[in-house]
């Protein structure tokens, strides 16, 4: 297969921000032979903007403190990934002013707590070297890397005119906790590839350096700033060597930040995000409380990282395994007996046998819905486009209606059908219906079901040439896909470096697909993706 | 009453920006002087303000998602005596205060539905779409919404160059900023809204507001705020020298942010005189929560907020994402959510008339809130230019044609409001550009490729 690289129609408005060019559609070729490029030209590098659960964790493991839902700048998901929207959006005016307030919040917190504050500083500020020593130590923690003597005494400044304005010398920790929290240098992460060059061919690209990949590391797998080990590491040249940085990652992974990166990166990849406020008709589904959405949200996550991380679950048997994560509303879902001591405590418990694989957890089925209804195309359109990385056209300008339920057409089948006949419709919808009618055993908030309107659910399906009797036999077709493996190399991928992987990076991608249809394991692939060469070089700035 | 002489602390103004600010003083700033006015330039009473000519004008957006019923919309005639037609008959009590015009297209392109519409009618330039193949698709703008366009033109010494807020939070979250938010300074640069009538009121009216005629203390903590700013500032700079182009305007950006800032601090330290706005009271606290479901009551109680905002001349810009592109949130009486019923319900799809007739009514609530405000010899209606439209007209086909646009108030009496103008496939950026000229702001042309324009819509303007 020829390795597809054409860049998208960009309109060139001013200070158009350049999409990258495309990879391949679907299936990826063999990485053998002929059909792996020789080299990697690395992506363009710059600045992403931390997303909102990395700048909390970020703060608490800085401080000690917890801000909660403190109102932060919004992420924003483009190309289905928060981490590439992060890439490429800012902070707002309002967003400097929730910063700002968020990082008094937590300076005053910390200060007011006296064993708190004494381990943070870790030096008495009324000694006259404290200051300093503490925006050296804390300084390096917050921003990634060693300040300058510049930067110090910018910020000993600043903590020295607190002290002395408000006749407290803590006032000086506070503010320069506060100020060191609102720099860009911390609410961005600079990595510019500031290593040497990568290699001699053309777009080579140059490293990225050690501090630059103590951040990678730290926020592709713990979803925050690098501890104290990946920096002395950093510190010491340690992450630009192979066996160095491979200690860090393996560490890293085989620590409860594997947790973190597995239920992060499914978080995204379901775009899971929306469910706890997604609205739902109570009527129709009297299960659906306000607290479900995120209750499926959060029994799917640690389901997710309970196989990747604890089982460690080849990859493709996600899609047939049928044990879950629980709490007592969710167990109601599965229609599962609940024993745990509290509602709101999770339990393992084996599905029944109508349900087979992550498709069936019920937070996908009430991902994919309306609020009343179900949805067989969005549920098709999410199996293609994010798991399986195909491409579905735009919806053509006049997009038809959907026939009403009647005698005639008592369920979805019928109606989509009935869609279907318009041949406008029929090219897209193809590709998603025949896959989201094997759901539709599972209503809009993924209770089982077996009938629509009174009439028997048909829940017989297709997946490219592959056909199947209900939502068990896709999840066998899933697990089975050519696409699967490289799908979520992809996904990973993006997840891990903000953009949408690009021509350049194929040889990067083939050699970590290889790897993943090897081991197919999460938490390898990760490993695997740190110490690609991808990974490490940076094309120039953006 | 009035005092003679500002009590400027001038040792106080560290920054440029805030020098510049006190020039603008009471100098001619477009149509508007330099607010806040300074009480020496209150008649005795503080009538000069009630004149009317120096009351500042205001500018907002009203957006929501999924289009109209172009059938239903319509009005019957034309001109000043129009009938309301079905979709209309919200507007009834406000009638005379909002222009309504029919037949324009949207020219920018209708790449991918709803995200093509969107930009154009909100920036008057066509998207930039982000499609790389294999992933989801996602788009942008390329040019600031006009709510930006104003802003900047503007450059009022307010506390807030702008303030952002919206009902409905159910548009996807994951196609990039353009269904996400309204309001765009550029490509991926946004200012999101807020979706807590208690969070914006706390943003305006929180810690630091002063009503007119109060003399707080001045807290010794603001100092040091605009110090850690400074030092941020210092930060930036660092790194601005390391970045690339696009990453230089991003930090930019957030550069304007941390400055908008340290200049509302410093505000709050010299405590300059308010202009005796008589209109000015902070609004009551509204509540925590009003529920997810409470549309009506989150967008009187927004509205009200955000009237006294521009009463107590705390911005003179704001938009309002009543409920963004493709959101599929439910209405009162309705089966299904919105964007759902727009494509699955046959026939002449009563539901979603009644969903737009729903949303109009919002829209008029707006006009009466603003109108509820009494300035100068006036309402601060009198003085406002309310643009409100959506991402597409039939939202079945997804189409740009016959787009559904309200201008609402009078734009302190250069719009001809209370009339329906019927203009058969001309731009709608002409209606951006008549509220820029509307809002006497140096504009003789707007818009980009398909969607610019060098001429007003005349006939709803005075």
């Amino acid at each position: 297969m020829l390795l597809v690289a054409c860049t998208g129609s960009i309109e060139d408005g001013p200070g158009a921000s350049e999409t990258p060019p495309v990879i391949w559609d679907g299936m990826p070729p063999d990485g053998d032979g002929d059909n792996l490029p020789d080299v990697v030209v690395p992506a363009a590098s710059g600045l992403r903007r931390l997303t909102q659960p990395q700048y909390l964790r970020s703060v608490r493991a800085l401080t000690g403190i917890d801000l909660g839902d403190v109102a932060l700048e919004p992420d924003t998901a483009s190309n289905g990934f928060v981490s590439v929207g992060s890439a490429r959006t800012t902070i707002s005016a309002r967003g400097v002013e929730q910063y700002e307030d968020a990082a008094y919040a937590a300076a005053a917190q910390l200060v007011a707590d006296e064993a708190l504050r004494q381990n943070v500083a870790g030096c008495d500020p009324t000694d006259a070297a404290c200051y300093g020593a503490f925006i050296r130590t804390f300084g390096r923690r917050a921003w990634r890397r060693p300040l300058t003597d510049a930067e110090v005494l910018r910020w000993e400044a600043v903590a020295e005119q607190a002290s002395s304005t408000l006749g407290d010398p803590w006032a000086g920790i506070e503010f320069a906790v506060a100020g060191l929290l609102q720099s860009p240098h911390f609410l961005f992460r600079p990595e510019l590839g500031s290593g040497p060059s990568a290699g001699e061919h053309e777009g080579a690209g140059t490293r990225y350096d050690d501090w630059e990949m103590a951040s990678r590391v730290a926020f592709t797998i713990c979803n925050q700033g690098p501890d104290d080990a990946l920096l002395d590491a950093a510190a010491a040249g340690e992450l630009t060597s192979d066996e160095g940085l491979r200690a860090q990652v393996e560490r890293l992974v085989g620590s409860d930040c594997a947790n973190v990166a597995i239920r992060g990166l499914f978080d995204e990849l379901l775009d899971l995000g929306l469910l706890p406020n997604k609205p739902k008709d109570q009527e129709v589904y009297p299960a659906a409380t306000e607290t479900l959405g995120g209750a499926l949200r959060e029994s799917l996550l640690r389901t997710v990282a309970y196989w990747a991380v604890d089982e460690d679950v080849p990859y493709p048997e996600f899609f047939t395994r049928n044990d879950a994560w629980v709490n007592a509303e969710v167990a109601a879902v599965y229609e599962a007996e609940f024993t745990g001591a509290r509602a709101s405590t999770f339990e393992r418990i084996e599905a029944d046998s109508r349900r087979g694989g992550l498709l069936t957890h019920p937070a996908v089925p009430a991902r994919y819905a309306h609020p009343e209804a179900t949805s067989p195309t969005l549920r098709g359109k999410f199996v293609r486009t994010n798991l399986l990385c195909r491409t579905i056209p735009a919806p053509p300008d006049d997009v038809g209606e959907l026939p009403e339920p009647s005698p005639g057409l008592p369920t979805l089948r019928e109606r989509l059908a009935a869609h279907r006949e318009n041949p406008a419709c029929a090219g897209c919808h193809q590709l998603m219906d025949p896959i989201g009618l094997s759901l539709e055993n599972f209503d809009g908030v993924g209770m089982f079901r077996t009938e629509e309107n009174g009439a028997p659910i048909d829940s017989t399906g297709e997946l490219d040439g592959v056909p199947f009797d209900d939502a068990i036999g896709l999840g066998h077709a899933v697990a089975d896909h050519p696409s699967l493996m490289s799908c979520m190399v992809r996904n990973a991928y993006r997840y891990a470096t903000g953009h949408i992987e690009t021509a350049g990076e194929a040889r990067t991608i083939l050699l970590l697909t290889q790897s993943f249809e090897d081991t197919q394991q999460l938490r390898q692939l990760l490993v695997e993706l740190v110490m690609s060469e991808g990974f490490r070089s940076a094309g120039a700035p953006q | 009453m009035s005092r003679l002489k500002p009590r400027l602390k001038r040792g106080h103004f560290r920054s440029q920006p805030m020098k510049r600010r006190t020039l603008l003083r009471g100098s001619a700033l477009g149509v508007a002087i330099g607010v806040p006015a300074l009480n020496i330039m209150l008649g005795e009473n503080g009538d000069a303000l009630a004149q009317g000519e120096m009351l500042p004008k205001r500018f907002g957006v009203f957006f929501w998602g999924n289009g109209n019923r172009p059938d239903q919309w319509t009005p019957g005639t034309t001109g000043a005596d129009y009938p309301l037609s079905p979709s209309l008959q919200p507007l009834a009590p406000v009638k005379d205060y909002v222009s309504v015009i029919t037949g324009m297209n949207v020219m920018t392109g209708n790449e991918r539905g709803h995200h093509a519409g969107t930009v154009g009618i909100l920036s008057g330039a066509p998207m930039i779409s982000q499609d790389p193949m294999g992933a989801n698709f996602a788009s942008t703008f390329s040019a600031p919404s006009i709510d930006q366009v104003v802003a900047r033109a503007m450059d009022a010494p307010t506390s807030f160059r702008s303030l952002e807020y919206g009902i409905s939070d159910t548009a996807p979250g994951s196609e990039g900023t353009t269904l996400k938010y309204l309001s765009h300074n550029g490509p991926d640069d946004v200012n999101p809204p807020e979706y807590s009538p208690r969070a914006l009121f706390n943003r305006v009216f929180g810690a630091g507001f002063v009503n007119p005629g109060e003399t707080p203390e001045v807290d010794p903590r603001l100092a040091l705020r605009r110090s850690v700013l400074d030092a941020v500032m210092e930060d930036a700079a660092d790194l601005r020298r390391r970045l690339g182009t696009v990453d230089r305007r991003r930090l930019d950006q957030h550069l304007t942010g941390i400055r908008a800032l340290e200049e509302r601090i410093a505000l709050l330290e010299t405590m300059p005189d308010r202009p005796l706005l008589a209109s000015c009271a902070a609004p009551g606290t509204p509540e925590e929560s009003y529920g997810r479901d409470a549309l009506l009551l989150r967008n009187e109680v927004m509205s009200g907020v955000i009237a006294m905002a521009l009463a107590c001349d705390q911005t003179r810009v704001f938009s309002n994402q009543f409920s963004g592109s493709v959101a599929n949130n439910r209405y009162p009486d309705t089966s299904a959510g919105h964007h759902g019923l727009t494509h699955d319900e046959g026939g002449d799809q009563p539901q979603v008339q009644a969903i737009t007739r729903f949303i109009v009514d919002r829209f008029a609530d707006l006009m009466m809130a603003l109108q509820s405000v009494e300035e100068g010899d006036g309402t601060l209606l009198d003085r406002c230019v309310v643009l409100g439209s959506t991402d597409t007209s039939d939202a079945r086909a997804h189409s740009l044609r016959d787009f559904p646009i309200l201008i609402g108030g009078r734009g302190g009496g250069a719009l001809r409001p209370g009339v329906h103008h019927r203009a058969d496939g001309e731009n709608t950026t002409k209606a951006l550009l008549t509220c820029l000229q509307a809002l006497g702001l140096p504009f003789d042309e707007f818009g980009v490729a398909g969607g610019r324009v060098t001429e007003a819509v005349t006939e709803v303007m005075s």
